[in-house]
């Protein structure tokens, strides 16, 4: 058995050595020197003179330009925020405090800090956002900072967009998870199945389709103009880049939350509601905390899809606005400043790393799983008549949902629109830009046939390496299973950009030179897309237990014949869901690929945000449209699958 | 804590005509009965019974179809639960998992300031709770209560890091630090080890004494039922079949669902009546019984009960002839399986009597006092 584990644990290992820490570390190292740091180059050569004076060279002095260049520090602090910074800052030294304290006062004392201090010190940062004109002195680093005219821009920038993003994305989600599960709304399935599209929606067609919408020359900006109102949004803020956002991210949180919701147990709100709470009092000290896990486990992905969503804001936000990953991206096109963008890059993958670790520390630390005993679950609500807020639900959940349909709808009659200049409506259609793209498929580099070339085998790529990591977490244990089970979940949460950097800096140089070819994307692909799979290919093997491998090994079937015909059979369900996600990631990729394919391998994905940038809409449109097609077919596969899984009883 | 709560007089609760129904189907069908200040009173019933709505019902969580349930002669049955003052053990003990034990206890007196407070101090109470800052009174209240369950030092520590036992012992000083009107169980034992269940029932049993809080009890086991009760009333398909102490229940059943219910396995079907209550069974089994007040038209069984069915050397009032299929060693008792004329009885006696000399299909004597034969309808 160890043999057999070895076999499959030992060629993961180097791949993901080479593919995934060195490109890494290497990342970290070069943030620290000031440049590039080529750790394979200098492996292959043995040179360990230039790796010990990258070692001797390390230093913060690069990260001083973080404090001198306005781009950096603004960047990194419209992305985050000032006081999420100092809120988790103060969270972490309070836990570490709280762990140290030996007497049940301190340890109170530090408790409170976590709790109620951390909205006394939202609240003060608030404030001081707001009133920064009269207290901070010009030229300090507050002054810097929080440069906003406005009040409002200031307070923007003490929030931070993203962590106002992920709100934004949680109240939305949670609406709707609530709307789907404790309510008797009219059309509950269709909604249920509406989530798809939202998912399936491309991050650039979301801005493409604010832009044809309510940008400066938008359809709904002219329509409101024709009839002498004013512009609701202009075309390029933060707001619609928030608006584009929260509404194509809120699904991640409406997932999270159903799950939770159905795992919830309905005995904690009665419990509360007989000790003496009202309803009010109970939602708020017992359901909404029990549920608060898997609310957060959504607003987690959010955040970090709005954290690396490159397209959306180069897109939608003013070339003055910066944001830390559109500022690492710049540094690396046109005057290439190497040392800017490894020092973002290792910014992003520290801060997520830290936000990771307290999500993690928040839903487990916490403990949330529920107490032992029989379930009192008591679902299946009585049907009745619909109620008032059963009406105010169907409401709520038309207005979320109008949001991405109108995105898609829109991009559809542009992509139709022959051509669409002042009318409010178009006169003409056309399916000629179709056509187009049915004839670029017998081209050379289509991005359509290039998408499936890049997709398909990265996908194949991720199934085995996410099967061979599941197996050795599931069926290895121990302190090896951790390590994998870290290791293997970073590349999911580190923005794309951030991980284009990383393997740019190892691998543009011999002994293994992949920049720019295809190769590096697929490479890519596997190692940030397999975490997806092995999530569901472990949940499938955690689901089956040991003992029907056991028996088929008690029955005299040798290893190799236990996984074909047992394990793989058990687990397929798994495989398919995560095979699903992981092709439906790949395609809808912008950021990573834009950074290391070469230009004749691009992508739809990549392809239409080009084509955007460039300001032919239409045909954007028109590949937009087309790739949602191909991303809603798998997801809708995997929905229905799931529901069928469900009723087998899997 | 036992003080205050003698102070405080104990509720009377009247239930009358209730009923509750779910779509069509009618799950407590026209229920009426009367627990004295102070009692513990169980409803004892196999799943899907009605006790458990019966119990939800007085909670507050179901608002009953029609009927009243009175709190010493106010009428609760429309009252919202957080207003009715009770305390509930549930079964899975729905312990708040994202707080501290002491938070959980506290969590009804919390809930209490919360409603008391009006305007801005509502906001109060609710951040206090969230952020877990009880007050001073109320935690010297908490330890008193914990104390009580004998988990004084626990409360800092979450219910996830606590046995099964210890949870329930938690859910029962959530109960009970509010010192409620009425208290309810809802099969609180079912998740435990059998061990742990007698010993936690004697635990209930005595708390429940010493607060002198009147008490609702449901459970599936007659066996606790039989323990812990001052009365109970056997539920079946929505209705009470059955109401009395448990040694009346117990030795007079009445009907056979009930006999078959307590767990009372030897049933035979009566052929005839003769004037000196002599009850004929199949194969002219002819056995005498004591009294008789049961209505004569209908269908009766005898009921012999397995442990007072005893051995008999030589032929006596109700003797039977029969022979022995096998036994069982279960510990403090032996259980015969002997089979007699009118079918298959078990006889249980005590291990330490002297056991017939008979290998597996001799023949045996059995002999019933005719006081312990109990005969009832069905």
């Amino acid at each position: 058995m160890k043999f057999f584990r070895l076999c499959i644990a030992l060629p993961l290992a180097i791949f993901l050595a080479i593919f995934l820490v060195v490109p890494l570390t290497g990342l970290m190292l070069a943030a620290f020197v000031g440049g590039t740091s080529p750790l394979l180059s200098w492996a292959f050569h043995l040179d360990f003179g230039a790796f010990a004076t990258a070692l001797s060279k390390i230093s913060l002095t690069y990260f001083g330009e973080f404090f001198t260049v306005p781009r950096y520090y603004k960047g990194f602090f419209n992305s985050v925020g000032v006081a999420p910074v100092i809120m988790s800052m103060l969270f972490i030294g309070a836990l570490l405090a709280e762990h140290l304290a030996s007497d049940l006062a301190w340890k109170r004392r530090f408790r409170w800090v976590k709790g109620p201090g951390m909205l006394v010190t939202l609240a003060l940062i608030c404030l001081m956002a707001a009133t920064r004109p009269l207290w901070a002195a010009p030229g300090s680093l507050f002054e810097k900072i929080l440069d906003g005219s406005s009040v409002s821009v200031r307070l923007l920038q003490a929030c931070g967009y993203c962590p106002l993003v992920t709100l934004a994305s949680m109240v939305l989600g949670v609406g709707v998870a609530f709307c789907l599960h404790n309510t008797n709304m009219k059309g509950k399935a269709i909604f249920a199945l509406l989530v798809i599209v939202p998912l399936s929606t491309p991050p650039f067609l979301g801005a493409l389709a604010f832009k044809n919408l309510l940008g400066d020359y938008g359809i709904v900006t002219r329509a409101l103009e024709a009839i002498g109102l004013w512009q609701p949004f202009k075309g390029q803020s933060a707001l619609s880049a928030g608006l584009v956002q929260s509404f194509l991210f809120f699904p991640f949180v409406t997932l999270t939350t159903l799950a939770a919701l159905e795992r919830f147990d309905t005995s904690l709100p009665e419990a509360s509601r007989v000790l003496g709470g009202s309803k009010t009092y109970g939602f708020l000290t017992a359901t909404l905390p029990t549920l608060m896990p898997g609310i957060l486990a959504g607003g987690f992905l959010a955040f970090i899809r709005a954290f690396g969503d490159f397209a959306t804001l180069r897109l939608l936000l003013p070339t003055q606005y910066h944001m830390i990953v559109v500022e690492a991206y710049r540094d690396l096109s046109g005057n290439t400043y190497w040392g800017g963008a490894t020092m973002l890059s290792t910014l992003m993958v520290g801060s997520i790393l830290i936000l990771l670790t307290l999500q993690k520390y928040v839903v487990e630390g916490g403990s949330y799983q529920t107490v032992t005993g029989r379930s009192g679950a008591r679902t299946a609500l009585p049907e009745e008549k619909q109620t008032l807020g059963d009406r105010l639900a169907l409401l709520f959940c038309c207005g979320v949902f109008s949001v991405p349909l109108a995105f898609l709808a829109s991009t559809f009659l542009v992509s139709m629109a022959r051509n669409w200049g002042a009318e409010v409506a178009p006169s003409e259609f056309t399916l000629s830009r179709y056509v187009e793209i049915l004839k670029s498929l017998f081209a050379e580099d289509s991005p359509l046939v290039n998408s499936f070339s890049l997709a398909i085998p990265g996908l194949i790529g991720c199934l085995i390496m996410a099967f061979g990591v599941a197996f050795l977490i599931a069926r290895g244990g121990g302190k090896t299973a951790q390590v994998l089970d870290f290791v293997t979940v970073l590349p999911m949460v580190v923005p794309g950009v951030a991980f284009a950097v990383a393997l740019i800096g190892v691998f543009n140089t011999p002994p293994i030179e992949l920049h720019r070819t295809p190769y590096l994307v697929i490479i890519a692909y596997i190692v940030t897309r397999a975490p997806y799979a092995i999530r569901t290919i472990l949940a499938s093997f955690q689901q089956i237990g040991t003992s029907m491998e056991e028996g088929s090994r008690t029955m005299g079937g040798s290893e190799i014949l236990t996984l074909a015909r047992v394990t793989v059979p058990l687990v397929l369900p798994g495989i398919l869901a995560g095979a699903a996600m992981v092709f439906i990631s790949a395609m809808q990729d912008v950021a990573l690929t834009l950074m290391i394919a070469p230009s004749d391998w691009y992508p739809t994905s990549v392809f239409a945000f080009k084509e955007i940038e460039s300001g032919r809409i239409y045909e954007a449109s028109a590949y937009g449209i087309v790739l949602f097609f191909i991303i809603v077919v798998p997801y809708s596969l995997t929905h229905f699958s799931k529901k069928f899984g469900a009723k087998a009883g899997l | 804590m036992t003080d205050n709560a003698a102070s405080r007089a104990p509720v009377e609760i009247k239930v009358s005509n209730l009923i509750k129904e779910f779509g069509t189907s009618r799950a407590v069908d026209d229920i009426n009965f009367r627990i004295a200040p102070g009692e513990f009173f169980s409803l004892l019933g196999s799943s899907g019974c009605g006790k458990t709505t019966t119990l939800r019902c007085i909670a507050g969580l179901e608002l009953p179809t029609s009927g009243s349930i009175e709190f010493s002669g106010t009428d609760v049955a429309q009252v919202p639960p957080h207003l009715r003052d009770c305390g509930m053990v549930f079964q899975n003990y729905a312990l708040f998992p994202h707080m501290t034990v002491a938070d959980n206890v506290a969590y009804g007196l919390m809930a209490r300031h919360y409603r008391k407070a009006e305007g801005f101090s509502k906001l109060k109470y609710l951040y206090k709770t969230v952020f877990s800052l009880l007050p001073n009174d109320d935690r010297a209240k908490v330890d008193e209560a914990l104390a009580m369950v004998e988990l004084a030092g626990y409360g800092e520590r979450k219910p996830q890091q606590l046995s099964g036992g210890q949870q329930q012992r938690v859910a029962l000083a959530r109960a009970l630090v509010t010192q409620p009107k009425v208290l309810l169980f809802d099969e609180p034992l079912g998740a435990l080890d059998a061990k742990l269940r007698v010993k936690m029932r004697e635990e209930i049993r005595d708390i429940q004494k010493r607060a002198g809080i009147t008490t609702v009890y449901v459970t599936h086991d007659q066996e606790e039922a039989l323990a812990v009760s001052d009365r109970i009333a056997v539920m079946n398909k929505g209705i009470i079949v059955g109401m009395g102490t448990p040694s009346e229940i117990y030795s007079a059943p009445g009907s056979r669902f009930l006999a078959d219910f307590l767990g009372m396995t030897n049933l035979f079907p009566v052929k005839g009546v003769s004037g000196d209550k002599e009850y004929a069974l199949d194969g002219g089994v002819k056995l005498r019984g004591s009294v008789d007040t049961l209505d004569q038209g209908a269908q009766r069984w005898l009921v012999l009960r397995p442990d007072s069915l005893n051995f008999a050397a030589s032929e006596a009032t109700n003797s039977i002839e029969g022979t022995l299929v096998h036994k069982l060693f279960m510990g403090t008792l032996v259980e015969y399986v002997v089979s007699v004329p009118f079918g298959q009885v078990r006889v249980l006696r005590p291990r330490f009597e002297p056991q017939p000399e008979v290998a597996d299909g001799g023949q045996v004597l059995l002999a019933i006092a005719p006081e312990e034969l109990l005969v009832v309808t069905g």
